[in-house]
């Protein structure tokens, strides 16, 4: 399990990083989320030792992530770059001799990494005469080569194209299958959704979200329904706003009112209801507006919020 | 995180292969001897051909006698220069250059003005005109007029005319022993300084070129070889950097390991530059030196192997510093000129430190360890061709210095290093850098 505990950092007096805690589960996939400057680079900077905390701790299953007993972790960054004027194998087995693997395991693990990435044909050719989508999975490959048990990936989807997509897809998967403990910053929020267990939201290097995506989502609800089948009336108790929507009406309740009773008030208006469905908002609406709102951040250091102690802004 | 042995070999060895594979590499490798050789031999060996061909060709030479003090000169006569007063053959060490040695057929033809002689030299018929003017005697006026299209004209050529004019004026009064040793005084007197095997030995010219040359050569290729490896560091660190390819090596390996692989492999790849040059020389030139009795001391090898050493430490820690802070290879290479020039200023002086290797110019340059390696290998080897020697606390001052100043550079240059390979975009000027220097 990966912890991180209190994690801070500190440049020319600015704390970009503030008393950050989480811990993510082996076999699971976890988003670190944030708008551009939140910290997310520094974060990840500090759990694969590139760059020191100034205060806290970051341990892998209790072992921390420096010293001759590190872990293995793989990083692959979103500023990233290949040697362009070398083979493609060669390039890989380069990172598998980097990562304690002997030059013939190296290279066998980089053949079958070229193979589950529908590379292997361009094998013997230079980095350089790979396209750009190619390149990119050549850059996974490079994270994913010597087995890594922690792997951390900054915006892996951004330049492949939708099959690319779904092989990538497949590929955590496996590895989360295989125990591999998976970090991923992206900013595509769909990806989060389908892909990840948990998320956590920095900005401006404090925590404003933690927890389940699901829970995390059902948190932000506005407490609106999607109703479908007939016509609903207006001036239901409990309703505070009636709008039309995809062929039906949605019903912003007031808050405290169980959505029980207003069903039960339509179908006693024996208002044909085929379909009365909570209005979940998308992760992406989410970070929007906690961004916008600037939520999460008066929390201080009274700890991080969490599903069940949501941020100001969210959930109204 | 520690340093990880194998790692860094994986490094070393990457960076070794992938430069020695460049083309720019092979290139330099190959077109520098290249070029030294058609600039030095070749050239020297057309200009003396030119020169021989120049010299030996029969002259017509219309003789212009104002005075009237020749009147009675021979007019066709053959210059033989070996005959003319030479060193014993037997104490020469080198071999008596071959150049020039062969006779010269003279003709020389009288006219009465120096118009028609010249309108003679203009239509080809005579090869030269020699004009001597009436008051020869007491003013010694005597011009030669010749169409020579050389740009540098040997002064040797004249040495038949000299001949000629020198026997005319005194063979009425002396027997021709005496004129032949009046001739021979115009060459330089012999000149017997110490030899490194004890006694005194007759100078030699050609070794005195070697005693300049010689130093120059070893500082020169000391001073590349650690400047080519410098220079590699710097454009593999600034590429890496630019190409977005370092935070992807941090993850796995450390600064740490990453510039002592660095620093490893390329200073492998400068030394095989230098090597294969130095290969290049002595083949070419190893027989002439063993002629001339050059050896280096094998002290001076290993010197050479101690300052090669912590020269390219100081050198190459300074340019991973400087491309670990810059943004592209242009900015590097901008910023690394000065140190360069530094490495190379001691040539600039190498007739001043040369001629008085002990001086407070040679002895300060090779205290200053930015001039330590490169100055120290010329005095070493001047010494090891004149005989002369380096006193062993300058030495011991200079090395220890120069080893110093390297560790330090190369700690700081790895903070900077450290701190520089994630900043993209902006150049930190030099209170950032210093900042960066402070940190923890």
């Amino acid at each position: 399990m990966l912890e991180v505990r209190n994690v801070r950092k500190v440049y020319d007096g600015r704390t970009v990083v503030n008393d950050v805690s989480f811990e993510v589960q082996p076999g699971e996939i976890f988003a670190l989320l944030g708008p551009n400057g939140a910290g997310k680079t520094t974060l990840i900077r500090m759990i694969t030792d590139i760059i020191k905390p100034d205060g806290g701790s970051i341990t892998l299953d209790g072992r921390p992530m420096v010293g001759p007993g590190r872990p293995r972790t793989s990083y692959l960054p979103e500023e990233r770059g290949l040697y362009r004027k070398v083979p493609v194998l060669d390039a890989l087995a380069y990172f598998g001799e980097l990562k304690n693997l002997s030059p013939h395991d190296a290279r066998q693990a980089a053949v079958a990494l070229l193979e589950e990435f529908e590379l292997a044909a361009w094998a013997r050719k230079q980095v350089q005469a790979l396209s750009k989508g190619m390149q990119q999975k050549l850059q996974i490959c490079t994270a994913l080569i010597g087995e890594p048990e922690l792997l951390i990936l900054d915006e892996p989807f951004s330049g492949l194209d939708p099959i690319n997509v779904q092989l990538l897809e497949d590929v955590l998967r496996r590895r989360r299958a295989a125990g591999v403990t998976v970090l991923l910053s992206t900013h595509q929020m769909n990806k989060v959704e389908q892909q990840c267990d948990r998320a956590l939201m920095i900005n401006r290097g404090h925590m404003v979200l933690y927890g389940q995506v699901g829970d995390i989502r059902r948190q932000h609800a506005q407490h609106a329904f999607l109703v479908e089948g007939g016509d609903v009336p207006e001036g239901l108790p409990g309703v505070r706003v009636r709008e039309r929507m995809n062929g039906g009406f949605k019903l912003t309740l007031e808050r405290g009112t169980p959505p029980g009773e207003v069903l039960r008030a339509m179908l006693d208006r024996r208002v044909p209801v085929t379909g009365f469905t909570p209005l979940i908002p998308p992760l992406e609406d989410i970070f929007v507006q906690v961004v916008l709102t600037g939520a999460g951040l008066d929390h201080g250091r009274s700890g991080p919020p969490t599903v069940d102690q949501p941020v100001a802004g969210g959930g109204r | 995180m520690s340093l990880s042995l194998p790692r860094i070999l994986t490094i070393a060895r990457r960076e070794y292969l992938t430069t020695v594979r460049r083309k720019a590499f092979v290139f330099t490798l190959l077109l520098t001897p290249t070029i030294l050789f058609f600039s030095t031999f070749l050239s020297q060996k057309l200009s003396g051909d030119e020169f021989r061909r120049h010299f030996q060709m029969a002259r017509i030479v219309a003789v212009v006698d104002s005075s009237g003090l020749y009147a009675n000169a021979p007019r066709e006569f053959t210059y033989r220069p070996r005959a003319a007063a030479q060193p014993a053959p037997a104490l020469r060490r080198s071999p008596a250059p071959a150049s020039t040695d062969q006779p010269v057929q003279v003709v020389l033809r009288p006219f009465l003005d120096q118009a028609t002689a010249l309108d003679s030299l203009g239509a080809g018929t005579v090869n030269a005109v020699l004009v001597v003017s009436a008051d020869f005697v007491t003013s010694g006026r005597v011009r030669r007029y010749e169409n020579d299209t050389r740009a540098i004209t040997a002064s040797g050529d004249d040495r038949p005319l000299r001949y000629w004019l020198t026997t005319g004026l005194v063979t009425s009064s002396l027997d021709s022993t005496r004129t032949a040793r009046i001739w021979g005084l115009g060459s330089a007197i012999d000149l017997y300084t110490p030899a490194r095997t004890g006694g005194y030995a007759i100078k030699d010219d050609q070794r005195e070129l070697v005693s300049l040359f010689f130093p120059f050569v070893l500082g020169f290729l000391l001073a590349m070889a650690i400047m080519s490896g410098g220079q590699y560091l710097l454009q593999g660190v600034a590429e890496e950097k630019e190409s977005r390819i370092l935070e992807s090596l941090l993850c796995t390996v450390s600064p740490d390991e990453l510039m002592a692989g660095k620093l490893i492999g390329l200073g492998g790849a400068g030394l095989t530059l230098v090597g294969v040059w130095v290969a290049f020389g002595l083949a070419s030139a190893g027989p002439m030196l063993s002629m001339l009795n050059v050896d280096l001391p094998p002290v001076t090898l290993v010197l050479a192997v101690f300052y090669f050493l912590f020269g390219y430490l100081f050198f190459a820690s300074l340019m991973t510093g400087i491309g670990a802070m810059s943004n592209n290879m242009r900015e590097a290479q901008q910023f690394s000129v000065a140190f360069s020039m530094l490495n190379f200023f001691p040539f600039w002086l190498l007739m001043a430190i040369v001629n008085n290797p002990a001086g407070p110019l040679a002895v300060g340059l090779s205290l200053f360890p930015p001039t330590a390696a490169t100055t120290m290998m010329m005095r070493l080897s001047a010494a090891a061709v004149s005989g002369a020697a380096v006193p062993a606390w300058q030495l011991a001052a200079s090395l220890g210095l120069l080893a110093v100043t390297a560790v330090v550079t190369l700690l700081l240059s790895s903070k900077v290093f450290r701190l520089g390979l994630l900043l993209y975009g902006k150049t930190p000027n030099l209170p950032e850098i210093m900042a960066v220097l402070r940190q923890k």
